[in-house]
């Protein structure tokens, strides 16, 4: 049985820069049978959209059966190779083949999902991109969306390296989160988020914010000695003083993370001084067993935002009581 | 047992733990949809494969080791005294054997091997897809059997080795999966304290499992099962030997089990006596099987739901489990 193809008219070719794309309208229902998202949770390696919000949706869907609305921005699509999608350029018309998967969601799911929810059809103003790859697909999406609100900075640091665009040190930091998310002994296994903001979850631009300040010390170590390292300093303080005071589940949580990176160079640099340089839990668990030992269990709360004061917990623990 | 949860639990297959349940098929299952490939030549009774998608692969060894975790703890918890015969000790014997024995089946998967009998169709499956890639070594065909099956950390190479006893080739493979562990705890990120703890229970283990000429395979307590099913012996049958006093053990198996590695060592003295031996062999490996299990599903974020509804739903029901 063939494939049904469409063909629409009043289609303007457009460039801007780099980017051509065809700007026309659509039905709405002709959106809701041809269109699609790729989710990132759904497919961690090709997907970059967020989840759908249905009762966003919904929201739309009442606003256009109220009669009274409007939603003048366009849709953005990348039409699929499947597609076929050809352009007139004498008749400025567009045909594609209407199949399920003909266009992938760039800008606009909410407002899609709406038009299939609502009652009522009309048409609605799209923009097409054809021939884009996965990553100019990505690329897109971070640059539509890095202007607006609403994007979860999780996601579109999780998805920079989709679009290739992340800097040097975010590849590196990158690199370390994912050797923690992975391995089955990182102390931070099955409690990181890459994506998302999750409750009692360490995300990435959390895990980012926490390490930056130490990039300049890491010298010239490779991210599997960087996280060896770093994993045994969190294994060492979760049993020297979290475990201790019934308080585990702090190392997961984001400010007293950043306060446990924060009190980092601080120990590492006892350790360096007394072992050589040797960074093993041992090593990092002879220091911080003093604090543990020492710290007030009501010094052992996030206090807001303020992991400072948390940090300088840890360092009063560690002063030597001077007698003479 | 903290040392556990710190050392043995990183060298676990965890994602059997987390991944989302889609099949029930077990690891025979997954041979037989062929999502593999045999990309390199065959050799008789020692053989790789690739694996084609890790989430089917995992699938299939959660359900495997839940079956198996299933088996070990309805076993143990029938370990009970005969309500007519009360100084009968062969059947509790025989119980508490087996409780061992599917525990560990049970631990062998939480690190990534299944031992399994594979019939002429599962092996036919692997032969038929080595043909199509020009890998067969010049076999006519591959032997049914009783196979090791080692899945490695990254789901991918599955290396097949065939044994011949069921029971004692179980018992060796485990037997080196405690060599392994030895070995390889020293290299984990932990306080070398609980290192040397989990040290001395899995080489403690060994000792018990390798004693009197079995230290080959360390199927010591499928000898003194055997001994007592086929020849009648250590006076566990009628009539009974008042020596053996069997009924003492099998009366505290099924709560006892629920103890930790390390508070029943503290109880147990060094055992005189196969019987009392026997029955304390049982009970560790139980108590480990268990603190594993536990361990590891405490180590995930969300738990699979074959092991939700399972074991984990047996360990509550019973309640050896908080």
């Amino acid at each position: 049985m063939s494939i049904q193809r469409e063909s629409y008219g009043s289609v303007s070719l457009v460039r801007q820069g780099e980017h051509t794309f065809y700007s026309l309208t659509l039905p709405s229902e002709l959106l809701a049978q041809t269109c699609f998202v790729v989710n990132r949770e759904e497919n961690p390696v090709e997907g970059f959209q967020r989840e759908l919000d249905e009762k966003r949706a919904k929201e739309i869907a009442a606003y256009i059966d109220s009669g009274l609305g409007t939603i003048p921005s366009s849709i953005v699509l990348s039409a699929q190779e499947d597609a076929e999608l050809t352009y007139d350029a004498r008749k400025k018309t567009i045909g594609f083949k209407k199949i399920p998967a003909a266009f992938m969601i760039i800008d606009g799911q909410h407002r899609v999902y709406g038009f299939m929810l609502a009652k009522k059809a009309f048409r609605v103003p799209v923009v097409i991109y054809s021939g884009l790859s996965r990553r100019d697909e990505t690329r897109l999406f971070i640059d539509i969306n890095s202007k607006q609100k609403g994007v979860p900075p999780e996601l579109l640091l999780d998805i920079k390296k989709l679009a290739e665009y992340e800097s040097n040190q975010e590849e590196f930091l990158r690199e370390i989160f994912d050797l923690f998310l992975n391995d089955t002994s990182s102390s931070l296994y099955a409690k990181l988020s890459p994506s998302s903001k999750a409750k009692g979850k360490i995300t990435r631009s959390t895990f980012n914010t926490a390490l930056k300040p130490l990039v300049k010390i890491f010298g010239g170590k490779s991210e599997e000695e960087i996280y060896s390292i770093l994993n045994s300093y969190f294994l060492a303080f979760d049993d020297a003083i979290l475990l201790r005071h019934d308080s585990h589940e702090l190392l997961f949580n984001a400010t007293f993370f950043k306060a446990i990176c924060g009190f980092f160079q601080i120990i590492a640099a006892k350790v360096k001084d007394r072992f050589g340089g040797i960074y093993t839990v041992d090593n990092f668990y002879f220091f911080l067993e003093k604090i543990g030992n020492n710290i007030k269990p009501s010094k052992l709360k996030p206090i807001g935002s303020s992991y400072k004061q948390l940090i300088s917990s840890f360092e009063d623990c560690l002063k030597e009581e001077f007698e003479l | 047992m903290l040392a556990i949860q710190k050392v043995l639990i990183p060298q676990a297959r965890l994602e059997i733990f987390r991944c989302a349940a889609h099949s029930s098929g077990d690891i025979k299952g997954w041979i037989a949809n062929q999502n593999y490939f045999v990309d390199s030549p065959l050799v008789a009774g020692d053989f790789s494969i690739r694996a084609g998608t890790e989430s089917s692969l995992i699938n299939a060894l959660a359900n495997d080791c839940n079956r198996m975790s299933i088996a070990a703890i309805e076993s143990i918890c029938g370990v009970r005294e005969d309500p007519l015969l009360k100084r009968s000790g062969a059947w509790g014997v025989v119980r508490s054997y087996y409780a061992a024995f599917y525990a560990i089946h049970a631990i062998l998967r939480m690190f990534g091997i299944s031992c399994s009998q594979l019939d002429q169709v599962h092996v036919d499956k692997i032969f038929e897809n080595a043909q199509l890639y020009g890998n067969d070594g010049g076999l006519k065909r591959i032997e049914k059997g009783f196979y090791s099956i080692e899945i490695d950390k990254q789901f991918e190479i599955i290396r097949f080795k065939k044994y011949s006893d069921s029971h004692k080739d179980t018992w060796g493979r485990f037997l080196l999966l405690l060599n392994r562990l030895i070995d390889d705890s020293n290299d984990v990120p932990a306080l070398s304290v609980y290192k040397q703890e989990v040290i001395d229970v899995l080489m403690r283990i060994k000792k018990d499992i390798t004693r009197s000429r079995c230290s080959d395979k360390g199927n010591w307590l499928s000898v003194i099962r055997n001994s007592i099913n086929y020849q009648h012996s250590h006076g566990v049958w009628f009539p009974y030997e008042v020596k053996t006093n069997a009924t003492t053990y099998i009366n505290s198996m099924a709560d006892d089990w629920k103890k930790s590695v390390d508070d029943i060592y503290a109880l147990n003295g060094r055992s005189k006596g196969d019987i009392a031996a026997f029955f304390e062999i049982s009970l560790i490996i139980n108590s480990l099987f268990r603190e594993l299990i536990i361990s590891c599903v405490k180590k995930t974020d969300s738990v699979n739901k074959i092991f939700l509804n399972g074991s984990l739903k047996l360990l509550k029901i019973i309640k050896a489990v908080e």
